[in-house]
């Protein structure tokens, strides 16, 4: 629609202007508050939530890059998991401003950052563990009996 | 073939294991890819079992987020999930068979 009819006074060619008016309203900042969220709504009417393709792709590259000590998969899940309680908690605060599939983005990036992260943190940790273990019995071999 | 010869020579070394021996949870992924370069599945398979389940997944990322699919994220989700639990229990077959083999 490349005509952009200005919402006050009402075109007088265009059919209803009443229905007409909150989607075009819509890209000011307005609230849709008598249009229809789901029906109707061309996309890209509501903003998306902000980084949550960021949210999605680092989440799921949390569980793949679990080599080199679990380092880079920690890292991943972890901002993963920030920027999607971040994004989740502006959607909390107004749902009716965000799209809904940013929502559901954000969210199941958010899962797979928390399995990511738990699991890079075990992994982690039993390296620690181990390193811990081994060196203990290095250190306690009787080496003064070995000269 | 150049690039499958060069690749095979060029292969990371995984510090975990040159430091303790024992293999970590990434371990065989590019022995397993090169494999499937080759067109070699069940070798793919057999070598390390979850990079077929991490390629679908980062396939159905990118086509998500390219066509926006209406369930995808849900899907995304339950792809990962999956994924991430064929790696642990490959991971955990392969650690435990590791100190019958030698």
């Amino acid at each position: 629609m490349e005509n952009q009819n200005p919402p006050f006074p009402p075109n007088p060619n265009q059919g209803n202007p009443y229905q007409q008016n909150p989607y075009q309203q819509n890209p000011m900042g307005g609230n849709p508050m008598g249009g229809n969220p789901m029906g109707g709504n061309p996309m890209g009417m509501q903003p998306d939530l902000p980084n949550h393709i960021g949210v999605l792709v680092l989440g799921i590259c949390s569980i793949v890059f679990c080599i080199c000590y679990g380092i880079p998969g920690l890292t991943c899940g972890i901002i993963a998991l920030v920027m999607g309680n971040k994004a989740m908690a502006l959607y909390n605060n107004n749902p009716n401003v965000y799209s809904e599939k940013s929502f559901k983005n954000a969210k199941a990036g958010r899962i797979c950052g928390i399995i990511g992260t738990c699991l890079s943190i075990a992994y982690l940790i039993f390296i620690v563990v181990y390193i811990i273990f081994v060196g203990t019995m290095i250190s306690s071999l009787p080496w003064q009996n070995m000269r | 073939m150049n690039v499958l010869n060069w690749l095979e020579h060029h292969l990371l070394k995984c510090p975990y294991k040159s430091l303790t021996g024992i293999d970590c949870p990434g371990c065989g992924i590019q022995r397993s890819f090169l494999e499937l370069l080759k067109g070699n599945f069940i070798e793919s398979l057999t070598l390390y079992p979850a990079l077929l389940p991490i390629l679908f997944t980062f396939l159905l990322l990118i086509l998500h987020l390219k066509f926006k699919y209406k369930n995808g994220a849900i899907l995304l989700t339950y792809a990962f999930i999956a994924t991430t639990t064929i790696v642990l229990i490959s991971y955990i077959i392969k650690v435990s068979h590791l100190p019958f083999h030698r």
